[in-house]
Formats: C-alpha cells, sequence, structure tokens
C-alpha cells in the first residue's frame, strides 16, 4: 500500500462529497441543454460546498460561451474561492469526449478532484443519449490525474 | 463501502491506476447566463432560501455560490 493508496482512501467521504453536487449540475444542465459548461465546488474545512461557475464580461442572459473560453477563467475562481474560504479540495467538472481502446469515442462528464494534501484523480462518467430515451450514464473510469486549479501552490 | 450517489458508477475502492485516458474537450457553446442560472437556482434549493450569497470576483468573471 502506497502513501497515495492510503491517502486517496482516506479522502474518499470528501471526494464524494464534492462531486455529488458538481455532477447534479452537470446532469441537469445535460438533460435541459444536452450539454454543460465547465463549473466547479469548492469543500470548505468546515465541509462547507460551494459551487463556482465562470462568466464572460458583459455577459447577458443569452450571451454564448465556449468551454475553452471559460475554463482559465473558471480556474481563477476557484483558486480565489479557496483563498477566501479556506478551501481543502476543488472539483471542476467538464463536457468531454473520451477515447478508449477499441471502443468508439463516448461523451463523458469529467470531474477532476485536487485535495490540499496533494490527491488528484479524474472521474470520467460516460453518457449516451439514445434516441427518444433520456441520458444513460455508464459506470464511472477513475484516473490519477494532473492537478490543474492548483488552488494551493505557492508560487 | 462505497456511498451510492445516486448515479450508475461510483468512487473506486482502490486507488485508480496510472492510466491515461486520452479525451478531448467539447468545444460546444451554450448561453452562460443561463448555464449561471442553473447554479444558481440548485444553489438556492440546496440552500432553501434566497441565494444573495453570490460573489462577483474582481475580475468580475467568475462567481461562487454557497450551497
Amino acid at each position: 500500500v502506497t502513501n497515495s493508496d492510503s491517502l486517496y482512501q482516506e479522502l474518499r467521504p470528501q471526494i464524494e462529497a464534492l462531486i455529488e453536487p458538481v455532477l447534479k449540475v452537470s446532469k441537469l444542465c445535460l438533460n435541459q441543454r444536452g450539454g454543460f459548461l465547465p463549473h466547479g465546488a469548492v469543500l470548505t474545512a468546515e465541509e462547507k460546498i460551494i459551487l463556482v461557475g465562470a462568466s464572460v464580461a458583459g455577459e447577458d442572459v443569452d450571451t454564448l460561451a465556449a468551454p475553452a473560453d471559460l475554463l482559465p477563467t473558471l480556474h481563477e475562481g476557484m483558486r480565489e474561492t479557496v483563498r477566501e474560504s479556506g478551501g481543502v479540495a476543488t472539483a471542476v467538472s467538464e463536457d468531454v469526449t473520451i477515447h478508449r481502446d477499441g471502443m468508439a469515442a463516448t461523451r463523458a462528464i469529467k470531474v477532476l478532484f485536487e485535495h490540499q494534501r496533494g490527491l488528484a484523480v479524474a472521474l470520467y462518467i460516460p453518457f449516451l443519449k439514445p434516441l427518444f430515451r433520456g441520458y444513460q450514464y455508464l459506470p464511472m473510469i477513475s484516473t490519477v490525474a494532473q492537478a490543474e486549479v492548483n488552488a494551493w501552490s505557492k508560487t | 463501502m462505497v456511498q451510492d450517489l445516486g448515479m450508475e458508477g461510483s468512487v473506486d475502492t482502490p486507488m485508480p491506476q496510472s492510466r491515461q485516458l486520452p479525451e478531448s474537450a467539447l468545444g460546444r457553446t451554450l448561453p452562460v447566463g443561463r448555464f449561471l442560472a442553473l447554479i444558481v437556482e440548485l444553489s438556492v434549493e440546496s440552500r432553501g432560501n434566497a441565494c444573495d450569497q453570490g460573489v462577483v470576483s474582481p475580475a468580475a468573471s467568475a462567481r461562487s455560490f454557497v450551497t
């Protein structure tokens, strides 16, 4: 058992607590809009969840935004929220396409979880949209990942 | 014990292996104001009261909502 293994086991309750509200937003928007923009959440030391969304300057209700344009702003907003709230973990959800060996490309909700103690895990929930039916979510895939928000970086 | 997250699949019990999963981000554009309104709606639902806690960052482009 490595340190990462034990850390992962120790932090699983926090991972689950943080990704649940994030997935709720992603799935609701998928159902309503057929997609979603990057968004995230911060878990504080007091176990409070803070949802974080990013916008564009001068936006009104119908201003269109692309995920790639929002992601840097969202990451900055996450770092700022962590600083202000004493956050201990972050999760960012993105609408991605994954490519697995021998399988057709599949859309997936990707949630990147980062913890103050150095753990970074990417969780993928692939999904399908059969004609005339609701979204079908497939079993979650998790991988170790590189941190992207880096909310506790000293630099 | 794996917690039921109300979805198919849950956080893996063992530490995930160091395997990369090739991915590409979707370039789909969406109305950002409507999306943020959805987050506010969920935040309000969670808190059970009006979401007057939303803050605008100094960058005027990222907003957080306490849930």
